[in-house]
């Protein structure tokens, strides 16, 4: 006996519902089948067993997401790449067309004339309608997925899609209009008068191009946007794991020209958790919100007596400062002439205290260590990151934009690699 | 309650309309000037001033007076991000990584909870992060990392569960603002620009 394919099944299936699948595609979501009767009942249940639908609650359906995805892929292969492929049958069928009427009309058999006359104005209807159509459904495939708003590989893969259609779909016209100014058919009136027909209904076909190539163009303006955007938040990115410790307490001064710190956070008191609501045509408004805008504009004045504080910025803070400097800078040419001379790696906090009746801190040193490296200072004619690695060693902390706080430094040779570096200390850093 | 009075009530609490998460009330702001003017109005007599984001899909309400207490809570606002900053970076760098795309997300990105688990299921190297994302709430089990996840950035209102039953989610008007604000950060401190440039310039005077 003869067994179907379960895959031949499942297509004949599908196909006996295909009715009820487009009205649940049409519905782009939950689709209500309310009094159905028993044949479509029926279909829901073989469409439920097969997965390919999905029962909410009473009579509401969805089609499954990955039947949505397939029929979404398939449609977009269907009416522009039809014609485009099919161009060509079209003029040779018109090419044919053509000469079976001019031969006729040679010969003189009028019925032969006449029936291909016939023939080749409704060709040439029907490509018109043919190239008006393709690029009015592009044109709205192309603004449906403008409207989603999104920037996303898929979004962009289906827009490239759409530009290749829409290249192809030019190439085809003016391969219909370099048809039709063939030499052959500039001598017959009926083809004079099929082609400055076609020219004109097909107007707005180029109308239709070039908005659909203006929303292309605004997608690729506005994803190239966000890869800009992308660019800059990775180099904060890499800023912030190169300067854990870093608070941007430079910019805190400006940030009030940005609209966005200007708004008031949601975990600040400030907030005004409104209770009851603002109506400014009700009399109660002012009532309700009086005390909390008094609140708000009104001045702290402190019953206190006014004292000034005065900040005082002493000397011998900025002479530490300079010390403290020119100590780091000696340590740092000992240390790399050390490193270069061994072949070694060495702690920095190592290299501090080898250095006698030394007042620097570790956290400056530290500081400076990474300040000098980060600027690829010259050591003699060279820059420092050509000749040495610095590798931070982290202590992971809550309160940091990077979360974590810098407790000490590898001070390596160029050539040592990470591995090499975490061999040196028998692992006991894990640096990466 | 009128609809000026619930949508400035929803700015007042540091709220953010945007036409993913709240289309209605950001289509009567954009499309009814009426509307928009009470809102304003209301915004105003407390001190505050309506705001639309860079892309035009978000309204919220900012400190309309610029003075000591707006610029002290400015900056109170602008630690709290520098704060967060790596949290939310990381968000952006495992979401780009899960839907395989080398742009960051952004507001109106949709993300499908089958194909984020999916992609977690066969990459470890996702599934470190989202580990590292959440900290000591992490689990053997991808789907319930996941779900973690989402739950988080819902509760922080950067997500909406669009479709309950097919679990997709959508970024809001909140990243933007978010982003917005740390691409501040990134150009005044002009990070990532022509590093040799800035080196070179900065060094003439610390060369031996």
């Amino acid at each position: 006996m003869n067994t179907k394919h379960p895959v031949v099944k499942l297509i004949e299936d599908i196909y006996s519902s295909r009715e009820l699948i487009a009205t649940l595609y049409d519905c782009e979501g939950e689709g209500v089948l309310d009094n159905a009767d028993p044949a479509t009942k029926k279909q829901i249940n073989k469409l439920s067993n097969l997965q390919l639908l999905i029962s909410l609650h009473g009579d509401s359906y969805y089609l499954e997401s990955d039947f949505t995805r397939l029929i979404d892929k398939g449609l977009r292969q269907d009416t522009i790449s039809y014609l485009n492929s099919d161009v060509g049958n079209e003029i040779k069928k018109i090419k044919h067309v053509f000469d079976t009427y001019h031969e006729g009309k040679i010969k003189g058999q009028i019925s032969v004339v006449r029936k291909n006359e016939r023939e080749l104005t409704k060709l040439f209807i029907a490509i018109t309608q043919r190239f008006n159509t393709t690029a009015e459904e592009l044109f709205k495939r192309v603004q449906a997925n403008y409207g989603k708003m999104d920037y996303g590989n898929d979004r962009s893969r289906e827009n490239q899609f759409y530009q290749d259609e829409l290249e192809q779909l030019k190439e085809s016209y003016h391969q219909v209009d370099k048809f039709l100014d063939a030499e052959a058919f500039q001598y017959d009136q009926l083809m004079i008068n099929l082609s400055i027909s076609y020219k004109g209904r097909t107007m707005g076909f180029f109308d239709k191009v070039s908005r659909t190539l203006t929303l292309l163009k605004e997608f690729a303006y506005r994803a190239r946007e966000q890869e800009i955007r992308t660019e800059k938040l990775r180099a904060l990115l890499d800023y912030i794991e190169m300067h854990p410790t870093d608070n941007f307490e430079d910019t805190e001064n400006s940030v009030h020209e940005c609209p966005v710190f200007m708004q008031m956070s949601d975990r600040m008191k400030s907030t005004i958790k409104v209770n009851s609501y603002p109506d400014i045509d009700n009399d109660a408004f002012e009532d309700a919100y009086g005390e909390m805008i008094e609140k708000i504009k009104a001045p702290t004045i402190s019953s206190e007596p006014f004292t000034r504080e005065v900040s005082r910025t002493t000397e011998t803070g900025v002479i530490k400062r300079v010390r403290e400097q020119s100590k780091a800078d000696k340590l740092l040419i000992s240390v790399l002439k050390s490193v270069i001379s061994n072949d070694k790696p060495i702690l920095a906090s190592d290299a501090l205290s080898n250095l006698k009746n030394s007042s620097l801190s570790l956290e400056y040193w530290l500081y400076f260590l990474r300040k000098n490296y980060s600027n690829n200072r010259r050591i003699g004619r060279r820059k420092i990151q050509t000749m040495f690695k610095i590798v931070p060693i982290l202590d992971v902390k809550e309160g940091y934009s990077g979360n974590a706080v810098m407790k000490n430094v590898v001070i390596s040779p160029k050539s040592y690699s990470h591995e090499a570096i975490n061999q040196h200390y028998q692992g006991q850093f894990d640096v990466k | 309650m009128s609809y000026e009075a619930e949508i400035a009530k929803k700015l007042l609490d540091a709220g953010v309309i945007c036409v993913f998460a709240d289309h209605e009330n950001y289509q009567r702001l954009v499309q009814d000037n009426e509307i928009q003017e009470s809102v304003e109005n209301i915004l105003a007599s407390l001190g505050r001033k309506l705001v639309q984001s860079e892309s035009g899909n978000a309204f919220y309400a900012v400190n309309a007076e610029l003075n000591p207490d707006t610029k002290k809570e400015a900056k109170e606002h602008f630690r709290f991000l520098v704060r967060d900053a790596r949290y939310y970076l990381d968000i952006l760098e495992y979401f780009a990584e899960s839907c395989e795309q080398d742009i960051y997300i952004q507001a109106g990105d949709k993300i499908h909870f089958s194909d984020m688990a999916r992609a977690l299921t066969h990459s470890n190297s996702l599934q470190e992060k989202l580990k590292r994302l959440l900290g000591n709430r992490a689990d053997s089990d991808v789907s319930k990392m996941a779900s973690r996840l989402l739950e988080d950035l819902v509760k922080s209102k950067l997500l909406i569960l669009k479709d309950p039953q097919k679990l997709i989610y959508q970024f809001t008007g909140k990243l933007e603002l978010i982003q917005q604000g740390l691409i501040f950060i990134v150009e005044q401190n002009r990070l990532g620009m022509e590093q040799d440039e800035l080196v070179e310039g900065g060094q003439k005077g610390m060369s031996l």
